[in-house]
């Protein structure tokens, strides 16, 4: 496993730890911490099943933790003019796709699993690309790509949805392709 | 036509225009249509005037009022029903690009008037031309027995046509009017680019001639910003309008030059010693990748408020950012000794990072909240256009919570990006994870 996920998935879980905000799966939480921690040797043959459920978990974690001291009267409240309903946490797992963990009302009957009453996960793949040139700026890519559908649609869907990721998707496929960090 | 010009709409297709009636030099019945294309910079397509109108005093009138009137691939002025009128048309142009170019030369001009473009009417079948022409004469027989005169003639001689060909001329009307909407909007689609690049053209040449005023106005801001923060906020050009789209997204964020080195040989690199190779520079930073992202797919226009130095590094950086569509009308320039921040890489012949160094102290000293209270006309864009505000991990702990503020108070939802693993504590450390939307990470390689 490479130095960066294990140091994320580390300093995640510590930051839920350390949080006075009550989790619900503070166990689980701590048992990650110490598969991913600094006492423990990285774990090489960590599966991606097995690291999109820790994701799932850290990321719910956090996700909570951005909903609950909203001074939103409920986190899918939304003003008609912008274009996002509700906290979400998207994570790149590179090559295996993205994680989008967010609120259960967006993202509806396209859940993999429901993590609590609010909070839905969804791991959407992507197809495997054969010439890839240049990894740098295909996160960025995906964001721009993303966050234009988002702006974009108007008022048909707030997002990030299905299609925002997709398109975001799209164009970090085009950026990976390219030389470029962004595609012309 | 007037509202068309007051939305800033340049060309309007229609079915036919008003002109000059039979028997004007009695009646004086001349429609207002003429006087309006002499007065409003509207081009308007269409197929010619009603033959019931007098179309040799029309096409007078229309020169005496100086506007240009172009036949749209072909020679005769088309009279509505048909496209042989006995009059020929003033001017000829082959292609929307030509009316176009002409529009620009009016526009350069400072001309007021319109344009009038014929376009024939789409497949006439001779046949029913003559039925149509017959009807017409019918008809305005019939509206002088009955004395129907002055504005009440067109619509009865509209209806009884109708009623005379059993509907064909309603169809013919219904299908000219679409051939002139596509031509028209062929024409637009070549006009708008020839015209944004117009308008700031001269937008550039009327702030030039401004140029002494405004510096000496904005003097005594400048000075204290320098004296506070070391850096100057730079309200140029590029704040000027003409947007891509309505739509703005607002990136906080760090604008970076890349630099690769790679070596030439397969061998592995020597250390301690100079190793020939290739340099390559290219533009980087997360929050400036994400703007021009957003330039390229074009559904919202990016502003990139980020630091730069005062140094040839920070010149480039701006041109490329401006050249592709990315505003920078709110980035801060340093003018003390800040560098522009550099990432400078050495790769491996096998392109594996062997060691870096990130020279990005730039963005810690200069993107503090004062980049958000200083520029009044960056709280105006993100309370009316901004969709959605990026943060990316180079800003300051303090910017990160002043912004934060700010998007919670006017209801904008913020995307962040880390840039980095420890980064990712950013919302945390400055207790605004709350305030975050969008937490995007993308720290995940493969395993």
């Amino acid at each position: 496993m490479k130095p960066n996920t294990a140091e994320l998935c580390a300093l995640m879980a510590k930051c839920l730890i350390n949080d006075k905000i009550p989790i619900t799966n503070r166990s689980h939480v701590s048992k990650i911490l110490s598969k991913y921690g600094e006492t423990s040797p990285m774990n090489s043959q960590t599966s991606v099943s097995e690291l999109v459920s820790d994701m799932r978990i850290l990321g719910s974690g956090l996700l909570s933790i951005m909903n609950s001291k909203s001074n939103r009267p409920a986190p899918e409240f939304r003003k008609k003019s912008r274009c996002v309903i509700g906290k979400h946490l998207l994570i790149s797992l590179g090559k295996y796709g993205i994680l989008w963990i967010g609120p259960s009302s967006v993202i509806g009957k396209d859940a993999d699993i429901s993590i609590t009453d609010h909070i839905s996960s969804k791991h959407i793949t992507n197809t495997p690309i054969e010439n890839i040139v240049n990894t740098s700026g295909a996160g960025d890519s995906f964001c721009a790509g993303l966050i234009s559908s988002l702006v974009a649609a108007d008022g048909s869907g707030y997002g990030p949805n299905l299609l925002s990721i997709h398109q975001g998707m799209k164009y970090a496929e085009k950026s990976l392709i390219s030389t470029s960090a962004v595609p012309k | 036509m007037i509202l068309a010009a007051k939305a800033g709409i340049r060309v309007f297709a229609t079915g036919g225009i008003g002109g000059v009636h039979r028997g004007a030099e009695i009646s004086m019945d001349i429609s207002a249509d003429l006087k309006e294309l002499s007065q409003t910079p509207v081009t308007v397509v269409c197929s010619g005037v009603k033959s019931i109108l007098d179309i040799p005093k029309t096409l007078e009138v229309l020169e005496y009022q100086g506007v240009p009137v172009f036949g749209y691939q072909t020679e005769s002025f088309p009279a509505f029903f048909t496209n042989e009128s006995g009059c020929k048309s003033p001017f000829v142009a082959s292609t929307p690009l030509e009316i176009a170019r002409a529009m620009i030369c009016q526009y350069d001009l400072d001309g007021l008037n319109g344009q009038g473009i014929l376009v024939g009417v789409p497949n006439p079948n001779p046949g029913d031309t003559v039925h149509i022409e017959s009807a017409i004469h019918q008809a305005l027989k019939e509206a002088d027995l009955n004395k129907i005169l002055g504005s009440a003639v067109t619509p009865y001689v509209l209806s009884r046509v109708k009623d005379l060909t059993g509907g064909a001329s309603l169809e013919a009307n219904i299908s000219l009017v679409k051939n002139n909407a596509a031509v028209a909007a062929d024409i637009a689609v070549e006009f708008a680019p020839l015209f944004r690049a117009a308008q700031e053209e001269s937008n550039r040449n009327r702030k030039q001639s401004t140029k002494v005023f405004q510096s000496s106005e904005l003097s005594p801001q400048i000075a204290t910003l320098s004296e506070a923060s070391g850096s100057v906020h730079l309200n140029d050009d590029s704040s000027a309008p003409s947007p891509l789209s309505s739509r703005s997204v607002v990136v906080f964020g760090g604008a970076v030059v890349d630099q690769m080195m790679t070596p030439l040989s397969s061998q592995p690199l020597l250390l301690h010693t100079s190793n020939p190779g290739n340099i390559s520079y290219s533009y980087g930073g997360v929050g400036r990748n994400i703007a021009e992202g957003i330039a390229q797919l074009g559904t919202s226009t990016p502003y990139l408020v980020t630091a730069i130095g005062n140094d040839p590094n920070g010149v480039n950086l701006m041109r490329d950012c401006k050249s592709k569509g990315i505003n920078m009308a709110f980035a801060t320039q340093s003018t003390s000794n800040h560098s522009t921040a550099v990432y400078s890489a050495v790769h491996d012949h096998t392109g594996d990072l062997v060691v870096a160094i990130a020279a990005m102290d730039i963005f810690q000293r200069l993107l503090t909240p004062n980049v958000l209270k200083a520029q009044g006309h960056l709280q105006n864009i993100l309370k009316s256009s901004c969709e959605l505000v990026v943060l990316d991990g180079n800003i300051s702990i303090e910017l990160f919570s002043t912004v934060s503020a700010f998007c919670s108070q006017y209801d904008i939802p913020i995307f962040f990006e880390p840039t980095s693993v420890p980064k990712c504590t950013l919302p945390i450390a400055s207790n605004c994870l709350h305030h975050v939307y969008i937490f995007f990470e993308y720290r995940v390689y493969n395993l």
